[in-house]
């Protein structure tokens, strides 16, 4: 009884150990220098404002088929088809999904700018948050909102046509008021 | 010398060759930092196209005293990088050298011990015809041959950082310095190399040429470079041409500032950024580029600036 109970407990505390060192193989901190979280997360910067470059072209566009290239270009930025955006045509606070919001901005010419992000020192298990100014323009009407944007930074495994491997990648997700 | 005497010969030179790249890093091996030796790792696979471990060169090259010779091929890829052939040719020129320094040194002791000694007036004699040549060698002969660099199809003088030039020397290579778009060249230098990810490399006998090279461009390259640095404007015809350029295996990995990351793009992402382009796809530069039998890219290398 007693060798059956202490190769149980030996057994549970490997498979906890085991455990917590394939979590940390995942975490960011366990396979990035702090050097290199910095690279990153300046990458996630450009990330950002290639986002709402994209929502400006989109609502200032006229031809449709380069609006369904501009989608595409989105989709592959955000995290995951059911990103919420906040409702930048409302005054009130809410969200909405990402194709909500793109039928609500479409050929109504609203301009969105970046203004002094901010990225963390202190990093998550598999994302950050970055904190910015968005200055939303339409016509005369100028409006400037403090925004919290979680970015995701996990291994995936990608293709490469008939190839695929792991890599590391950045993708933007929720955006808060 | 022994073989272990000349390894440590051969890291002197990987550092030599390594401030060629970056002229800023001042130090030895022991304060070769982490990044240097990213930046290293970087060079040897962008230089030769070989892969270098960090723990490798922690365990090689890092220690002030090695006990053992490294693996041979991990020997003659540094002895390509430093200029050599092979890690063979490595050790040949450095016994060959030691070996003409010592019959040098004997054979002037022995001409000191057996000759008479000259008087002054016959020494100034002889000293008059050498001043002439050497006046010669010098004051004419020596003149740096200027040289402009040139696109072979619209014959304009290619941008300083789209190319590099490497002075090729006894297996020792040096890289040259361009000033608007034009190298100066030693009288007695006899060869140099085009590199260049938008142009064919080159290999050029320069007592053969005058005043101006040309070199062809690379497509590919350069049909890339000008997408990166276009507008919205033609964003359908960019879409079905990169269709046909790019292969669908395409693997892109563009290196964050300094190479502390990258980002790995497959074909559908790489061309969305090219197709739309945004402010920070003019910041992208080619570094190396593959293609595969169908003249297909396969493999692009970027640098973010």
């Amino acid at each position: 009884m007693k060798t059956r109970f202490l190769i149980l407990a030996n057994f549970i505390l490997l498979s906890f150990s085991w455990a917590q060192s394939a979590n940390h193989s995942q975490s960011i901190q366990g396979n990035f220098s702090s050097q290199n979280i910095l690279a990153y997360q300046e990458n996630s910067v450009s990330l950002v404002q290639n986002f709402y470059d994209y929502l400006t072209l989109y609502s200032n566009e006229t031809d449709s088929e380069l609006k369904l290239q501009i989608q595409e270009n989105i989709r592959s930025i955000v995290y995951s088809s059911q990103f919420e955006i906040p409702d930048f045509t409302r005054n009130v606070q809410s969200t909405i999904s990402l194709n909500e919001f793109l039928r609500k901005i479409e050929n109504q010419k609203y301009q969105f700018q970046v203004e002094n992000m901010k990225t963390p020192q202190s990093i998550e298990f598999d994302y950050w948050v970055n904190q910015y100014d968005l200055k939303i323009q339409r016509g005369n009407e100028v409006s400037i909102q403090n925004l919290e944007q979680v970015i995701q930074f996990r291994p995936i495994e990608k293709q490469f046509g008939s190839r695929s491997k792991t890599v590391w990648e950045l993708k933007l997700s929720s955006i808060k008021n | 010398m022994n073989e272990q005497q000349i390894f440590q010969e051969l890291k002197k030179q990987i550092l030599i060759s390594y401030q060629k790249s970056y002229p800023y890093f001042q130090g030895d091996w022991k304060n070769f930092s982490s990044k240097d030796i990213r930046q290293l790792i970087e060079l040897v696979e962008v230089e030769l196209k070989e892969k270098v471990s960090e723990k490798w060169i922690y365990t090689h090259l890092k220690p002030e005293t090695n006990e053992k010779l490294p693996r041979r091929d991990m020997l003659d890829i540094f002895s390509r990088f430093v200029g050599s052939g092979s890690w063979d040719e490595f050790v040949f020129n450095h016994y060959s050298s030691e070996t003409n320094l010592t019959k040098r040194t004997e054979s002037k002791f022995l001409e000191n011990r057996s000759k008479p000694k000259f008087k002054k007036e016959y020494l100034l004699l002889l000293f008059i015809p050498i001043l002439g040549f050497a006046f010669y060698e010098y004051g004419f002969k020596s003149v740096k041959k200027s040289i402009v660099i040139k696109n072979e199809f619209t014959q304009e003088p290619i941008q300083d950082k789209e190319i590099q030039v490497y002075q090729v020397d006894d297996n020792q290579k040096k890289k040259l310095e361009i000033v608007d778009s034009k190298i100066e060249i030693e009288p007695n230098q006899t060869k140099i190399v085009i590199k260049s990810p938008y142009f064919e490399q080159k290999e050029i006998d320069v007592t053969k040429i005058e005043a101006e090279i040309f070199v062809k461009p690379e497509d590919y390259a350069l049909v890339l470079k000008s997408f990166m640095e276009s507008d919205l404007k033609n964003w359908e015809s960019r879409k079905e041409k990169l269709e046909k350029i790019l292969s669908d295996d395409l693997e892109v990995i563009i290196f964050l500032k300094e190479n502390l990351g990258a980002e790995h793009l497959n074909k559908k992402e790489f061309s969305e950024k090219l197709i739309i382009p945004t402010s920070g796809t003019k910041n992208l530069k080619i570094v190396e580029l593959e293609t595969n039998a169908n003249k297909e890219i396969t493999f692009i290398r970027i640098q973010k600036l």
